[in-house]
């Protein structure tokens, strides 16, 4: 697979310093025909490189390939390649789930070679999620009794081999490192000997799985197998496929949401040197160049005349008041425990607020981009995507042709955060692609990324409580009104009007609370269109949950970490978290002007986190992040230095939003534009972390999405600690500005 | 006004209201010569709101008394001028007072449209009689509040200010030199921006027979440049063909166009003649500067302000230069001429006001359009990222910088601009 | 007809002048080890060296270029800078995505180019004009130290 777009582009291009020969092989893309569920041949996509297209058939002619399940291929030489069900944004997949193969398998992880996963459902979707999707923190829960099966699968098959082979008992081989050793005769075979006899045996559908004591990967913190290309610019992500003769597009998409193109005059874009056409799609432009800039400069040129629709006049302040209009009505009961409203009217003291959290840009650092050829032999689409399997058949339907003359070519992501879960970007370019001769690579400039992205929804929360003499909630009642991205994404996943995500957190607090209440109200925001976001439902519950639960900690006039701590019994992993970060942290040291402590626990996807955050507020009302302590028990840990980096990755990326990140909408059209006015936090203003792994044997936790959804209130916290004011409207932004 | 009923109808409207001129039939070159002029005068500009439609009004124009919202000028009988006699429109260009007898406010560049030609208003007339789509939206009434609401004193102040006379050619100069005086006085209204206004918002000085003329203004948070031959302020180190290329491009060797000079860009110079524009520059090129009021002339010299940036724990504005600013305007200050604006020895950046720079720094630029193609490269906004210190430090680093060695800002400077809506132009 | 010095190799371009360097470097040398984030130079994804100073080759147009020596993500290797920072970029395990790191590594080699031993003040202003979304902007600032002491 060595021919595919890294090896084809930079043998042709990197003339002055050939690269190594690449560790990891992203191939282009493969389209797996199956027979009894295992992938036994694999054929290259039309790459359209300067030699002759090779089926992967032809290139393996002759050889043999171990490839007793989807996931793993082993060649004659040993090299052991595994196929991955999930994509590689960022959150290390493309190390741990192969950690999980090679924990069975017995090989030394860091020889495994990755290819992207062809789009396949049935092969490499996912159990949680219920097809090919990466998300939702689910990969190591998803993936981590399948691939260590499918490891132990291969392994089971090689160590039978040896024994046929070598005429002994199977009981005495051992597999380790790639070789199958038989000690009492000191003989040993690699695995690649045993690929022609293994092959031939039968597939066992399950054998028993290592005991965790017993494991010498799991656990480890094993070098990423993804980065090495990442240091030296060889790595390729979607908006790095470079097809030959491939042509490129700039899009303009009606300012207005809802808005429709009447016409464009191309007169004089068609004259700018490089602008090869300019093509229309139901509410786009786009400009083919020869090059980017060339298309960028057609773009400036036209004149495009908008049909602004209904939405012309539509601003962000009237989407509110949709919300607060229907917070007034009861919504769908997504929990009822005892009685809340009764128990309100009996309590000693009580507490109405609401909190309101804005639209919010994914704003990756990739900006959305798709290459597309539609050709008499069908579609090729190279794209990194989250969701291979719908972009391919949404492609399909596009073009009105059978799923399989679609060949997707999935590639590394540039930063996913929800928004390569849509397949917007790929509809459009597959539309554009359709009146263009040969390949076109479709990218969108930031201020398309931003201004089209498919939002956070803004969500408007009621929430109320009672306590008792003591300062105990006795009362507890919260209203969740906004966008119910699982009604478009997932439709079933809704019943009786509640959508899961949107209220979970919410609906399930970590907290002993004897009369509870929750209930959703779906309001879309009319045209402007909404989708997850990193930490999605928990980002948004645990925010109101830990930010109310603070200010009854301080109605109670009770320290906020004891008043938790006291309500927590129920939970106690997280109990455990919140006493362990307490406990690494000063909470409960004096505090000098300006400075603030906030606390915040969290459980969700599997995970319990506790963070206490310092901060500063200067005079100007601005704030300064000092530290963040956090404690998490994810369960048992794959990759321990992997979980660090995602807490400290996903807490920066919860603190741009909670300090900066708001999409308003003015004139029906998003006012933010670029890294310029969506404040993006920089190296400058990053806080020092001290995060504390828990050791645990429970099943493993998602770990990709836990650190943003609890930052939100622990800052939102600080921020009462240092200046009295309760932030109850996200971002902070001007807030503590004079 | 609808032109449905043929010839007749339309020659009637002519003879009715053109009976000064020897004109018996509107000629689509007529219309196409009052097109050129309305260009000239940039009437688009302000008579346009943002999103909406071309001279149909309604963009609000910051006055120091209160925001006036500018007419619709569209041939719409109702809201529009539809019913406007020549003479009226006449009237309204040049003397400031419109059909219906009320006074406008000087917003309105009629001092300086009183110099423009009787055979040019002719065709502006026709124009927009005939060549604009009527549009009907009424008008906005000021938020100009009571007493100085009251227009009547406008004709007091038209008393005073107000010259009566058409542009009347200097014998003395070349054809060129007096059609570029005739616009730069006149259609162009350069003034209305550029020439310092009184305490009764009067421009001091029409031509340039005043010392203040075209000596550079602040109008809506925007200094408009000295556009005298000062050297370091003024248009004294460009030349002619500078002066050409910036008015047709947006951009030179020496500057881009930023802030509310993008729109008379993109409306109004870009489509003017070369002819129209070298006779423009040829003028201007005559009107002696005053010497900077004592600066020294100033000469190019990055050497302190390159040494700033190896010790950025100092020089905080260097700090903030190297990390917003550098990448486009480069560390020598000298940007990439003409797509991205050099800063050291600008006349924009020199100008002893630092509201245009604190103001391009906060709201960025509108997209520069010049022969309908946006230009490679805009300025964005600042206002989200950098707080008033900052700003004011990176105004300061780079009046001192590059050998400029002006004024310090300071962030209360920024703290009033920030407030101010950035322009609606 | 441009003449570039990437990497060593001269290329003639056929660009027009205003186009960025950016450009000119992935759609027609082919080098797309420099990334496109934001166009107008704030993200800092698109870093390359001219002359062995870090710059944003987004809004850098090549008529500004002349005979000056470029340097991309795929040569930068071969200085002894680059050689340290990319190992301890391994080291740490710096990297998550990896969109914005071709540009992290240009500007942090580029500040070791001009502060063999950089302090924290010096390591923001060089580095903080690069975005990083997933945040690893503590690794970068820890990576940065540690190439600095194993270059010394």
């Amino acid at each position: 697979m060595s021919q595919g777009l890294i090896q084809g582009l930079t043998d042709k291009y990197i003339v002055a310093n050939p690269p190594r020969r690449n560790f990891l092989k992203f191939a282009a893309s493969v389209s797996a025909t199956t027979a009894g569920g295992m992938v036994l041949s694999i054929s290259m996509p039309a790459l359209s490189q300067d030699k002759q297209t090779q089926s992967y058939d032809e290139l393996e002619a002759g050889k043999n390939v171990l490839a007793p399940n989807a996931f793993i291929k082993i060649d004659t030489n040993g090299e052991v390649t595994m196929i991955m069900p999930k994509v590689e944004m960022g959150q290390g997949v493309y190390t741990s789930l192969p950690m999980l193969l090679a924990e069975e398998l017995e090989v030394d992880v860091q020889t495994v070679k990755l290819e992207h996963a062809p789009p396949n459902d049935k092969l490499y979707g996912d159990a949680m999620l219920g097809a090919q999707v990466t998300g939702g923190s689910t990969s190591i829960r998803a993936m981590w009794d399948p691939l260590r099966q499918a490891g132990a699968v291969c392994r089971s098959l090689l160590v039978t081999a040896a024994a046929q082979k070598w005429k002994v008992d199977e009981s005495t081989c051992q597999a380790r490192s790639g070789v199958i050793y038989h000690e009492a005769s000191g003989r040993k075979l690699g695995y690649g000997e045993l690929v022609k006899v293994a092959s031939a045996l039968p597939v066992l559908t399950k054998v028993a799985l290592k005991d965790p004591k017993d494991f010498k990967v799991i656990g480890t913190s094993a070098k990423r197998l993804d980065t090495p290309d990442k240091v030296n610019g060889l790595a390729k992500f979607g908006i790095d496929a470079h097809p030959d003769k491939v042509k490129f597009a700039v899009i303009a998409t009606s300012p207005v949401f809802g808005g429709k193109l009447i016409s464009v005059d191309d007169s004089r874009a068609l004259k700018m040197p490089g602008v090869l056409q300019v093509v229309k799609v139901d509410n786009a432009v786009a400009v083919i160049g020869i090059h980017t800039w060339a298309a960028k400069r057609g773009l400036g040129a036209l004149e495009i005349k908008w049909d602004e629709g209904k939405s012309t006049a539509v601003k962000t302040g009237d989407l509110i008041q949709d919300l607060r209009d229907a917070s007034k009505k009861p919504g769908a009961v997504a929990k009822k425990e005892g009685n809340a409203a009764s128990a309100f009217k009996k309590a000693d003291k009580t507490l109405s607020v609401e909190y309101e959290q804005p639209f919010l840009a994914h704003a990756t650092m990739e900006p959305m981009n798709c290459t597309v050829e539609v050709g008499a032999s069908g579609c090729d689409i190279w794209v990194g995507t989250q969701i291979p399997t719908f972009a391919q058949g949404m492609a399909a339907k596009t073009l009105g042709i059978p799923v399989e003359k679609v060949r997707l070519h999935n590639f590394l992501i540039g930063g996913g955060f929800g928004r390569r879960l849509e397949f917007d970007g790929v509809v459009q370019a597959v539309k554009i692609a359709k009146q263009v001769k040969g390949p076109v690579k479709v990218i969108w400039t930031r201020e398309e990324d931003i201004q089209h992205d498919m939002f956070r929804p803004y969500y408007f929360d009621r929430i109320s409580a009672g306590l008792d003499a003591k300062g105990k909630p006795v009362s507890w009642s919260h209203r969740i009104v906004g966008s119910s991205v699982m009604a478009r994404f997932a439709p079933p996943a809704v019943k009786n009007g509640v959508d899961p995500d949107a209220v979970e957190v919410s609906a399930d607090p970590p907290y002993e609370l004897p009369n509870l209440y929750v209930d959703y109200v779906r309001v879309e925001p009319r045209d402007v269109p909404t989708a997850f976001w990193r930490g999605v439902g928990p980002t948004r519950g645990t925010f109101v949950v830990e930010s109310f639960i603070d200010e009854l900690a301080a109605l109670a006039k009770v320290d906020p970490v004891k008043y938790r701590l006291e309500l927590l019994n129920k939970t106690p992993r997280l109990k455990n978290a919140l006493q362990l970060a307490v406990s690494k942290s000063d909470w409960g040291k004096p505090l000098a002007k300006g400075k603030g402590r906030g606390v915040s626990v969290m459980h969700a996807f599997g995970s319990f986190l506790a963070m206490i955050v310092e901060i500063t507020v200067n005079p100007q009302g601005e704030v300064k992040v000092d530290k963040v302590v956090c404690a998490v028990d994810c369960g048992l840990t794959v990759n321990p230095n992997t979980v660090l980096a995602q807490i400290e990755g996903g807490v920066i990326f919860g603190l741009s939003a909670v300090l900066y990140n708001e999409i308003t909408i003015k004139n029906g059209r998003v006012e933010q534009t670029n890294f310029n006015d969506y404040r993006v936090m920089r190296i400058n203003e990053t806080p020092v972390f001290d995060i504390h792994l828990i050791k645990s044997a429970e099943a493993p936790g998602g770990i990709g999405e836990p650190g943003t959804a609890a930052i939100g209130a622990a800052l939102a916290n600080a921020v009462f600690s240092a200046t009295g004011k309760r932030i109850r409207k996200l971002p902070i932004g001007n807030q503590l500005q004079a | 006004m609808k032109i449905t009923s043929g010839l007749m109808n339309i020659c009637a409207t002519i003879i009715a209201f053109s009976f000064s001129l020897n004109v018996f039939a509107i000629s689509p070159a007529d219309i196409k010569k009052g097109e050129y002029l309305a260009r000239v005068g940039d009437c688009v500009s302000c008579h346009t709101a943002p999103h909406g439609k071309d001279f149909a009004g309604g963009l609000p124009m910051l006055t120091p008394v209160g925001a006036i919202y500018t007419t619709n000028i569209t041939p719409d009988p109702e809201t529009g001028i539809g019913k406007y006699t020549e003479s009226d429109f006449a009237k309204a260009l040049r003397r400031g007072v419109a059909k219906d007898g009320h006074h406008l406010y000087p917003a309105m560049p009629y001092p300086s449209y009183a110099k423009v030609s009787d055979t040019d208003i002719h065709y502006l007339y026709l124009y927009f009689k005939h060549g604009v789509k009527p549009v009907r939206q009424a008008n906005k009434a000021s938020e100009i509040p009571w007493p100085l609401n009251y227009r009547f004193p406008l004709a007091i102040w038209n008393a005073f200010f107000l010259d009566k006379e058409t542009y009347k050619p200097d014998p003395d100069k070349d054809a060129n030199w007096n059609r570029g005086a005739y616009l730069v006085q006149g259609l162009g209204h350069c003034g209305a921006c550029h020439t310092p206004r009184g305490l009764a918002f009067q421009e001091k000085g029409l031509t340039h027979e005043s010392g203040k003329f075209l000596s550079g203004e602040t109008l809506e948070g925007w200094s408009a440049t000295n556009l005298r031959d000062d050297h370091n302020t003024g248009l004294g180190r460009w030349s002619e063909s500078d002066i050409v290329v910036y008015l047709k491009s947006g951009a030179n060797q020496h500057s881009s166009a930023f802030g509310t000079m993008t729109p008379v860009i993109n409306n109004s110079t870009e489509g003017m003649t070369l002819e129209d524009l070298t006779g423009m520059s040829s003028y201007l090129k005559t009107i002696k500067g005053s010497d900077d009021k004592g600066q020294k002339p100033y000469k190019y010299d990055p050497s302190a302000t390159l040494a700033q940036f190896k010790e950025p724990a100092k020089h905080p504005g260097a700090k903030l230069y190297q990390q917003y600013c550098a990448a486009c305007h480069s560390q020598n200050g000298q940007g990439v001429a003409p797509y991205l604006s050099p800063l050291a020895g600008n006349p924009a950046v020199m100008d002893p006001d630092p509201s245009s720079l604190i103001n391009v720094i906060l709201n960025g630029s509108p997209q520069l359009k010049p022969q309908g193609v946006a230009a490679p490269y805009n300025m964005p906004k600042f206002r989200h990222i950098l707080n008033d210190t900052e700003v004011a430090q990176l105004v300061t680093f780079m009046q001192k910088g590059w050998n400029h060695n002006l004024d310090a800002t300071d962030a209360k400077q920024v703290a009033k601009i920030r407030k101010m809506p950035p322009s609606a132009h | 007809m441009a003449t570039l010095n990437i990497n060593g190799t001269t290329h003639q371009v056929d660009a027009p002048d205003d186009m960025p360097l950016l450009w000119v470097i992935r759609d027609i040398i082919g080098l797309t080890g420099t990334k496109f984030g934001c166009g107008i130079a704030q993200c800092g994804a698109c870093t390359v060296h001219i002359d062995g100073q870090a710059a944003r080759s987004c809004v850098l147009p090549i008529s500004a270029i002349g005979d000056k020596k470029i340097t991309t993500i795929e040569a930068v290797g071969e200085t002894s800078a680059g050689k340290s920072i990319q190992k301890a970029w391994l080291d740490l395990e710096v990297m998550q995505c990896g969109y914005c790191q071709s540009g992290q590594i240009m500007s942090a080699c580029s500040l070791l180019g001009q502060h063999p031993h950089p302090n924290d003040e010096q390591i923001d202003t060089a580095m903080a004009g690069n975005i990083c979304r997933c945040g690893t902007y503590p690794r970068i600032r820890a990576a940065i130290k540690v190439a600095a002491k194993e270059g010394a």
